[in-house]
């Protein structure tokens, strides 16, 4: 079988359009609507190209883009007024606040950052043991190892974006922190769909996560659904094992034989739709039930 | 009044668009043949005017209108997939719609066999190949534009390579089946 540098060499090789220069010497007409209302329709494409004529780059003569900077100006002149009050009687609450922020921000990187590792003991040292968890199946900090053992089971991972402290000045130890998180699916993957960053909703208190909750976006519809579809499909046995609506609410148990058969399947369910159906494949057909998703 | 005013916003999209067309066409047209990639290079920046101020400086502007491309052409394909349902349906009434969606093609005669198997890709793996290959961009660039870590991307380019060499493999065999007096390898 050829090796990674051969492979490379024969797909650089079947390139459509290898040297782009060919593309410089034949170019095309400027689009209508890419182009300046004033020019000629047959004007060629380089070196002519403007950007499309719009409201936004003729603001001396919009009037509602002159109504924008003074609107603008008041809210400036209001905050200016506010934080001139709030820094004369609060300026020592402030800089406190702002290392507040950015310690609580560190935590959740640092917390998310163990998750995705899979370092659930770094993770649970930063959790308050009363914290309100909402982690996928976890509903208490002791259960963060379950949630991460059925994330890997069902091939879903998370890689950490950003974290950001809530917006607003607040005088509150509480300080709400939401990180973003890009999500990897092999099983929205497999059938196309994609998949939206899930938010992490933290609040740290004096260095410890008090609440945490995952919000998956849209992880049930292009994921988790057409996976029970075919489940019910394949293995219809399996279903009241791997899936309950549960005492908490959270569709997938995470028994240990449930999660083996969350692995093993969510495997099956790839090789399916790799070697057995192909791409692209249109084998799931809808199934009418009650939609169960996270 | 004001024409001769150089607005600094016109003057960096200009200068964004004379340096990167060429590079957001050939995206284009690699991926979805000649006919609709002007199109789709047009509305790749119209987006990008409209998103001027989100546009990073180089190094990686360029991967940031690859993005944009990406999703100008996924729009174009779901749409294509729609009109194929639709055309599929006609067909099946007796009416013939035109153009079949299955000619949606990227690439050229000369390397069949590469094409038809990149199509075998789950379409994120395709793409970061292509984006490797045909587009050049370093494993480092893909990985900031696809929000992924670098050692995701040498997984899937590395198990998207095994994956093309078993179908090329496979390939083989079955032409080789099919010719007479052809010596097959032992099967035992």
């Amino acid at each position: 079988m050829r090796t990674d540098q051969q492979m490379e060499i024969l797909i650089r090789a079947a390139n459509p359009v290898p040297d782009l220069s060919v593309l410089e010497s034949n170019a095309e007409p400027v689009p209508a609507e890419a182009r300046p209302s004033h020019a000629p329709t047959t004007q060629p494409l380089v070196g002519s190209m403007d950007p499309p004529s719009t409201r936004l780059n003729n603001p001396r003569r919009s009037p509602r883009n002159l109504l924008k900077p003074a609107i603008g100006l008041a809210a400036a002149l209001i905050a200016f007024v506010l934080v001139t009050e709030y820094l004369g009687t609060e300026t020592l609450l402030t800089s406190e606040l702002v290392q507040a922020r950015t310690d609580a921000v560190d935590t959740a990187n640092t917390f998310v950052l163990a998750l995705e590792a899979g370092d659930v003991s770094t993770a649970l040292e930063l959790v308050d043991p009363e914290a309100a968890i909402d982690w996928g199946p976890a509903r208490q900090p002791e259960e963060l190892r379950q949630a991460l053992a059925w994330e890997q089971a069902f091939a879903l991972s998370h890689t950490l974006r950003d974290c950001r402290a809530a917006s607003e000045t607040t005088a509150e130890r509480a300080i709400p922190v939401s990180c973003i998180l890009i999500q990897t699916s092999e099983v929205a993957e497999d059938i196309d769909n994609v998949l939206e960053p899930a938010v992490a909703h933290l609040t740290v208190e004096e260095g410890h996560i008090t609440q945490a909750t995952l919000d998956f976006t849209n992880l049930g519809e292009a994921a988790w659904n057409p996976f029970r579809r075919w489940v019910v499909a394949k293995h219809r046995d399996d279903i009241s094992i791997m899936f309950s609506p549960g005492p908490r609410g959270w569709p997938a148990v995470t028994t240990e034989e449930s999660l083996s058969l969350w692995e093993s399947h969510t495997k099956a369910f790839l090789a399916y739709f790799h070697d057995v159906c192909g791409w692209p494949c249109t084998d799931i057909q809808p199934i009418p039930e009650e939609p169960t998703s996270p | 009044m004001g024409d001769d005013v150089v607005d600094p916003r016109r003057e960096r999209f200009r200068a964004l668009y004379m340096e990167h067309r060429t590079s957001i066409l050939g995206y284009c047209i690699r991926r979805i043949g000649p006919t609709d990639a002007a199109d789709a290079c047009s509305e790749t920046f119209l987006i990008a005017w409209r998103r001027l101020e989100d546009i990073p400086d180089a190094p990686k502007t360029l991967a940031y209108l690859y993005g944009i491309a990406a999703r100008v052409l996924s729009n174009q394909v779901r749409s294509s997939r729609r009109r194929g349902r639709l055309d599929a349906k006609l067909k099946h009434l007796g009416v013939n719609s035109g153009q079949d969606v299955s000619t949606i093609v990227v690439g050229h005669s000369g390397h069949d066999d590469v094409i038809a198997a990149l199509h075998k890709l789950r379409p994120k793996d395709r793409e970061i190949v292509l984006l490797h290959n045909w587009e050049d961009l370093s494993r480092e660039t893909i990985a900031e534009m696809l929000g992924m870590t670098k050692a995701a991307i040498d997984q899937r380019l590395h198990r998207s390579y095994r994956r093309l060499a078993g179908i090329l493999e496979k390939e083989r065999e079955s032409k080789a089946s099919r010719l007479p007096g052809t010596m097959r390898s032992t099967e035992g």
